[in-house]
């Protein structure tokens, strides 16, 4: 029969235990405390602030509780609809294509000799440190109708890509599919370095083709990398703005305004900071059900 | 309503009548006849924050060079005050001055530039102070009526207004020259402008060269006057009801349309071209005939030597001179204490008075909102824009219009790119706007 143990001692016990803990692991808290206040008060409090305001209509200096309004506001506002589906277009395509063209630089880059290898990371890492307002204003010029490249490459004539509602949005998709996705590139680099050898050669002995090794080891094998790039490039594609703000404004007639940008006009154009917490939301909510299906799909036990 | 007795204490002290009374100070400033800015003593001693866009310290622009001129001329005048320009940039700027504002504070801007379509959202949030108790007889007569009218809000005006730049065309006018055509008058009418434009367009001296062009952004409304010229108006004058679905307004952005997709005379990114590379095309590449634009551009012109002319907007079905127009004022920020307030009025006062043209030649890059102030007469094309703002259309107050003009230029792109008829794109607009009105208006 168990013997009870009186409350005081198990108090005790407990501090006892706590303080223990404490000496040992003091340091380690000390160390992360810088880093923890600031992720407390710079990043989780605005998340947090941001979510009490949309339940709130609220402006610059004046505030008022109205619970889902402002959700439903977004249920009956046609910009909104539009740049929700503006913005899933865009990543519904750069996010696969992102992949698709990481992955095969990556792997043109693995015979490579070792400075090859790294002269390549560093040259498709270059637009990864470039600004993405340069970016986009190079590609602004480029798609102009009169003296842009892209018309004259492809002898198109004079299209106004960036000033049709028919084309805009596709303009802006081609020109991040067509920027090297350089995060993508060095990843799986790094990774395909790190799958065993032996794989392979059991592989050719077996009679694997290089294209059969790839696709049958090479890809399955990148899974816990491709879940990652997934997750960050659906992430960045939700999140895009800079891009579209500089190349066509959101225009012509909201074919290219994306969730993001109606953020930023709801709330600092505007000042209706609880309409737009609300946008921010349900962009919120569309990335953690992304990222949660990616998860589930792209999920691997098996890491190199 | 109730007067508490601090209320009463900050309305009498911000009088400055009473205030200069109560102090043995001395002049009543409704008795004031003349235009001069800064007849009074002011009892204040510290220092006032300007916010000021795009001002750098140093004086590496012009437009710094004219504030750190005129904060020298006021600090002059009243040596007890001391003014601390902070330069906010043009881009990002205003989210910094909105939330420095609403934190209040000594370090709070004091005055600040805030275009008059704006102005109502800062009074709704008690963020500006009306001007009424230092508006004398002599600023009243001063002022144009239409521009005195563009910063009234429920009966009172809530800053100085400082210039008014019209919308007009500017000409090329060695393009003119160049096809064998004469420069229009300023009596020209809508059909005079859409020959010009047709006869422009084509190839010159081995350019192609378009007729015409305008940037149609979220918050640029210079393709409005179009509209307004064949009389459409985008709002009931009180902004409480959309009325650009008028008969005249499709009408004027039918022309508009026609101009790019019946005459052709319009570049292929007309409908989403920015304004920087509108100028460029202008300058730079002497492949724009005519475009629309405000003031600010002759600066720009006469300094890099630009063969440029200027003219008002197309007479259009309206049957006489009509156009659009913004309204920079200076801004006051409702605060307690009653001598700084009256400081910055003085302040803003003097910015947007003729003693500071005065003091700071070149200070007026726009047409003044005063009548007293006089333009330097070696500036033709200013004049012509001066000579508008007796007929320019100010936009009317309302909380929401930043979205009234987003949603109507939303549609007018899409009108002018084939994608929905003009009367399709303002009922659309007039959609999406409705229920802000409505939401604003309750």
């Amino acid at each position: 029969m168990a013997r009870a143990v009186p409350v005081s001692a198990a108090r005790t016990g407990a501090r006892a235990r706590w303080q223990v803990r404490w000496r040992k692991w003091r340091s380690g808290y000390l160390f992360v405390l810088p880093s923890m206040l600031m992720f407390l008060v710079f990043l989780f409090g605005p998340v947090l602030w941001s979510l009490l305001l949309a339940f709130q209509d609220a402006s610059l200096t004046q505030r008022e509780w109205i619970g889902l309004d402002n959700f439903v506001g977004l249920a009956d506002d046609r910009v909104f609809r539009k740049a929700l589906v503006n913005t899933l277009i865009y990543t519904a395509i750069t996010v696969p294509v992102h992949l698709l063209v990481s992955l095969i630089l990556a792997g043109m880059m693995k015979p490579l000799a070792a400075r090859w290898q790294t002269f390549f990371r560093a040259a498709y890492y270059l637009p990864a440190v470039t600004s993405v307002v340069i970016l986009a204003t190079v590609w602004r010029w480029m798609f102009n109708p009169r003296f842009g490249v892209f018309n004259q490459l492809l002898d198109l004539g004079a299209v106004p890509w960036l000033a049709r509602p028919n084309l805009a949005l596709w303009a802006v998709i081609i020109s991040a599919a067509l920027t090297i996705p350089a995060a993508g590139v060095v990843m799986y680099s790094a990774a395909m370095g790190s799958i065993p050898a032996d794989l392979y050669e059991a592989a050719g002995l077996e009679g694997a083709g290089a294209v059969r090794q790839w696709w049958d080891i090479t890809v399955p094998l990148l899974k816990p990398t491709t879940l990652y790039l997934v997750v960050m490039y659906t992430i960045w594609a939700f999140e895009v703005f800079e891009r579209v703000y500089i190349m066509t404004g959101g225009g012509p007639a909201y074919a290219t305004t994306t969730i993001v940008q109606l953020i930023y006009d709801t709330g600092f154009r505007d000042w209706q900071y609880g309409v737009a917490s609300a946008q921010a939301i349900v962009l919120f909510v569309l990335v953690g059900t992304a990222a949660a299906i990616q998860f589930r799909y792209f999920r691997s036990d098996v890491e190199y | 309503m109730s007067l508490t007795r601090r209320r009463a204490v900050q309305m009498l002290a911000a009088t400055p009548v009473a205030a200069l009374a109560a102090r043995g100070g001395m002049v009543d400033a409704r008795q004031d006849t003349t235009p001069v800015a800064s007849p009074v003593s002011l009892s204040y001693t510290g220092t006032l924050n300007w916010y000021q866009f795009g001002y750098t310290p140093g004086g590496e622009s012009v437009a710094s060079q004219l504030a750190d001129q005129a904060v020298a001329a006021f600090q002059e005048r009243h040596p007890s005050i001391t003014v601390n320009i902070v330069g906010v940039p043009f881009e990002g700027g205003q989210q910094t001055l909105d939330t420095s504002l609403a934190a209040g504070g000594t370090d709070a801007p004091d005055i600040f530039r805030i275009a008059s379509d704006r102005l109502v959202k800062y009074v709704d949030e008690g963020l500006a102070a009306a001007i009424d108790p230092y508006l004398t007889e002599a600023d009243l007569e001063d002022i144009y009526p239409n521009v005195l009218a563009g910063v009234e809000v429920d009966g009172q005006h809530w800053a100085w207004p400082l210039w008014v730049p019209p919308v007009a065309v500017y000409l090329n006018p060695e393009l003119f020259e160049a096809k064998g055509l004469e420069l229009p008058g300023d009596d020209w009418t809508y059909d005079e402008f859409r020959q010009a434009a047709q006869q422009l367009t084509g190839d010159i001296n081995g350019t192609q060269v378009y007729g015409f062009s305008s940037a149609i952004q979220p918050d640029i409304i210079n393709v409005w006057a179009f509209l307004y010229a064949d009389g459409g108006r985008v709002l009931t004058e009180d902004g409480s009801a959309y009325t650009f679905d008028s008969p005249e307004a499709v009408s004027g952005l039918q022309k508009l349309a026609d101009l790019a997709l019946t005459d052709s005379v319009t570049p292929p990114e007309f409908g989403n071209q920015m304004l920087a590379d509108i100028v460029a095309a202008f300058k730079d590449q002497r492949s724009l005939a005519m475009y629309l634009g405000a003031s600010g551009d002759i600066g720009t012109y006469r300094a890099e030597d630009i063969p440029f002319e200027v003219r008002p907007i197309p007479i259009g079905a309206a049957g006489e001179h009509v156009t659009v127009g913004g309204l920079g004022t200076f801004a006051i920020r409702q605060q307690d204490d009653a001598d700084r307030l009256a400081a910055a009025m003085a302040f803003g006062k003097f910015l947007t008075s003729a003693e500071v043209a005065e003091a700071v030649p070149g200070y007026y890059l726009a047409p003044p909102a005063r009548r007293s102030v006089q333009m330097p007469e070696d500036n033709p094309a200013m004049q012509k824009f001066v000579d508008m703002v007796s007929y320019t259309q100010l936009m009317p107050q309302t909380p929401v219009w930043g979205q009234v003009s987003a949603a109507v230029n939303a549609q007018i792109q899409a009108a002018v790119t084939g994608a929905l008829s003009p009367e399709e794109a303002l009922e659309l607009a007039g959609e999406e706007i409705a229920p802000l009105l409505e939401e604003a208006d309750a």
